[in-house]
């Protein structure tokens, strides 16, 4: 019953977040017809946090997301002298005052260079699969000014259906840089540990080779909240970006390899604990798993 | 009234004889080679002596002063050149190979990024367009900053880099990675930089930044860094990264425009515009100031047929030659008295001489 009010809460905080938003930004809608998720935002990108989402569906128009002003374009191979970039040809439109959306990876010569402004039923490109890419794909961002964030497209875009819950592949303790596996039910050392997730979201759609980061990742250690990392938005500062829920943790801090993530430091007091961790994808389908520990005196010098 | 007439041609003829200056001798261009790049005819033996680095499109190498490729290849996603270095990399790749002019490997960088080489500098932005890594010669990282908005354009002096970014600023960098200078200009109704220089000497930056309307701001070193010496507002904004020069003893800065190369004096005082057939493509400047542009006058890249335009012009704006010629890919660079022109797979090198 605790699970299930927990889930409804997350859900119902899911949803004021998306309408926030929506509030914030506007109606935007998806790009393209064709909405295939591939990657989510959040993601491991080797060196950095993915600052938006992925479409596939093959070489469709995109449209604006919504009526907007066009601010930059970039037409991959038209001036050599152009910095090179990885987003291939893009584009980037500006929604009222602080909202901005990025359109990359469209097909060269495909980029509307001769408007100033465009409005929703205008084509601005084709999905394409120019730059940093391995696949025709769009790659589209959000980005709110006025807070200075990258946002979660997924948060201001239309739902889409998705019945496939995120996956748990294993939950770790770290201690004394020792990464020690949990089992259901387990004994341990007690004392500091940072609790270390690998989890993904397989997609509805595609067999893709990269399954997705998930939405959200809380864990609880005795029912009380121990982390609750949501990849809502992206923040920079001082030159490192952050995800915002996260508490300041950095892409360095926060993934220890391709999926698995470290959502923080706790202490584990000696006696019982149960620990859980629940795994969301933002249509609020959840995995859990549950972890009745034994804890010893602490081994810490 | 004769005599106040008198008078006047008398101050007119002494003004001439004390402060006229002879008319600067005119340059006369002479064709000495043509490569046709796709069957060069002479291939450089040695592996030493100068050369000169061309890209023409998708073509790129280097070639002796008197005509013979040393070195010649089509880019993978992207060439960064230097004068004795060059780095042909792909758009999905771990590690950055550097060849010498000859092409032979002389180290290998492991970075996700993109190299770029500016004045014997060398960067590496990463694929995302948002943060800069300057390396030393051994390939080792000097700096990296991630500016957490996209990067739209970059500059260097010997001392300093100016990045300007899509949020609406434009910061200037030391060598050593620390931020000198943050500069947001304000009057546009959008925020946003779309191309920025410096001058050699770091005296100057200047900027085209934002839209409604779109502004030339030229900024002059003061004790706080630097300070706003002149602000135009464009005629005609533009939505892409938009190229400006500072060129060797020449205290004019250039923005190109469709149409029309602007010029700006770093005095603050002088502006105008130097019509072109088009868009500028290529542009270099002399030791001696003359300034050499390519504009694409028709054509594209679909099309089998083109045309360009080189306008040669002293300062500020002296039109001094034009040329039509065809072509759908160009190049030009000076060296010495030489100037290194490219169209498509021809490269011919021209010399010019004050007569």
């Amino acid at each position: 019953m605790v699970r299930y009010m927990r889930s409804l809460t997350s859900a119902i905080l899911m949803m004021l977040f998306g309408l926030i938003a929506v509030g914030i930004v506007g109606a935007l809608d998806w790009p393209v017809q064709k909405e295939v998720l591939t990657a989510t935002f959040g993601e491991n990108r080797w060196d950095h946090f993915h600052d938006g989402i992925d479409i596939g569906g093959g070489e469709q128009q995109v449209h604006p997301s919504a009526d907007g002003q066009v601010l930059f374009t970039f037409d991959e191979g038209q001036d050599v002298r152009d910095l090179p970039t990885g987003l291939g040809s893009f584009m980037v439109l500006q929604h009222g005052q602080d909202i901005r959306t990025l359109y990359a990876h469209m097909k060269r010569g495909s980029v509307l260079t001769n408007k100033s402004t465009v409005s929703t039923g205008d084509v601005i490109g084709v999905v394409g699969d120019t730059g940093d890419s391995v696949g025709r794909h769009l790659h589209f961002e959000v980005i709110d000014r006025a807070k200075g964030e990258i946002i979660n497209p997924l948060t201001v875009l239309p739902s889409l259906a998705d019945t496939v819950n995120p996956v748990i592949r294993s939950v770790s303790i770290e201690q004394n840089k020792k990464i020690t596996a949990l089992r259901p039910t387990m004994t341990v050392e007690g004392g500091e540990a940072a609790l270390v997730v690998d989890v993904y979201d397989p997609s509805q759609y595609v067999e893709y080779f990269d399954p997705m980061a998930p939405y959200e990742i809380e864990a609880t250690l005795n029912g009380s909240e121990l982390f609750n990392v949501t990849y809502d938005a992206l923040k920079d500062t001082n030159g490192t970006a952050y995800l915002v829920s996260s508490d300041h943790r950095s892409f360095d801090n926060y993934y220890v390899d391709t999926w698995s993530v470290r959502l923080g430091t706790f202490s584990l007091a000696t006696g019982q604990a149960h620990l859980t961790v629940v795994a969301r994808d933002i249509a609020g389908n959840e995995t859990s798993r549950s972890y009745f520990l034994t804890v010893l005196g602490s081994n810490s010098k | 009234m004769k005599r106040s007439l008198a008078f006047g041609l008398l101050f007119t003829a002494a003004y001439i004889l004390i402060f006229s200056s002879p008319l600067k001798k005119e340059p006369i261009l002479t064709p000495v080679w043509v490569q046709n790049l796709s069957r060069p005819t002479k291939i450089a033996n040695s592996t030493n002596g100068n050369t000169v680095g061309f890209r023409i499109g998708d073509v790129f190498g280097y070639a002796t002063p008197d005509g013979a490729i040393k070195y010649l290849d089509t880019t993978q996603f992207n060439v960064a050149m230097a004068d004795k270095r060059f780095i042909n990399y792909s758009s999905v790749s771990k590690s950055l190979v550097e060849k010498n002019t000859a092409g032979r490997i002389t180290q290998t960088i492991d970075s996700r990024g993109y190299p770029i080489f500016m004045d014997g500098r060398s960067f590496v932005i990463n694929t995302d367009r948002t943060a800069l890594t300057e390396l030393d010669s051994e390939g080792s990282e000097v700096w990296s900053r991630d500016f957490g908005s996209l990067i739209t354009s970059m500059d260097v002096s010997s001392a300093l880099t100016v990045v300007g970014l899509l949020n609406g600023s434009v910061v200037v960098v030391t060598k050593d990675g620390r931020i000198e200078y943050r500069y947001t200009p304000g009057g546009s109704k959008v925020s946003v930089v779309y191309g920025c220089a410096i001058s050699s000497d770091g005296e100057y930056v200047a900027l085209v930044s934002g839209l409604d309307p779109q502004k030339f701001i030229l900024l002059a070193r003061d004790k706080n860094g630097y300070r706003p010496r002149m602000v135009v507002d464009l005629a005609v904004p533009v939505h892409h990264q938009v190229h400006l020069h500072f060129f060797p003893n020449n205290p004019y800065v250039y923005v190109e425009s469709p149409g029309a190369i602007n010029y700006f004096g770093t005095d603050g005082h002088i502006s105008g515009f130097i019509p072109v057939s088009g868009a500028v493509s290529t542009i270099s400047a002399a030791n001696d100031s003359l300034v050499f542009a390519v504009s694409k006058t028709a054509g594209g890249d679909t099309s089998n047929a083109g045309t360009a335009e080189l306008t040669v012009f002293a300062p500020p704006a002296r039109v001094i030659a034009r040329s039509v010629f065809n072509g759908r890919r160009f190049f030009v660079t000076t060296e010495g008295d030489s100037l290194f022109l490219g169209a498509d797979k021809n490269l011919m090198r021209i010399d010019y001489v004050r007569e």
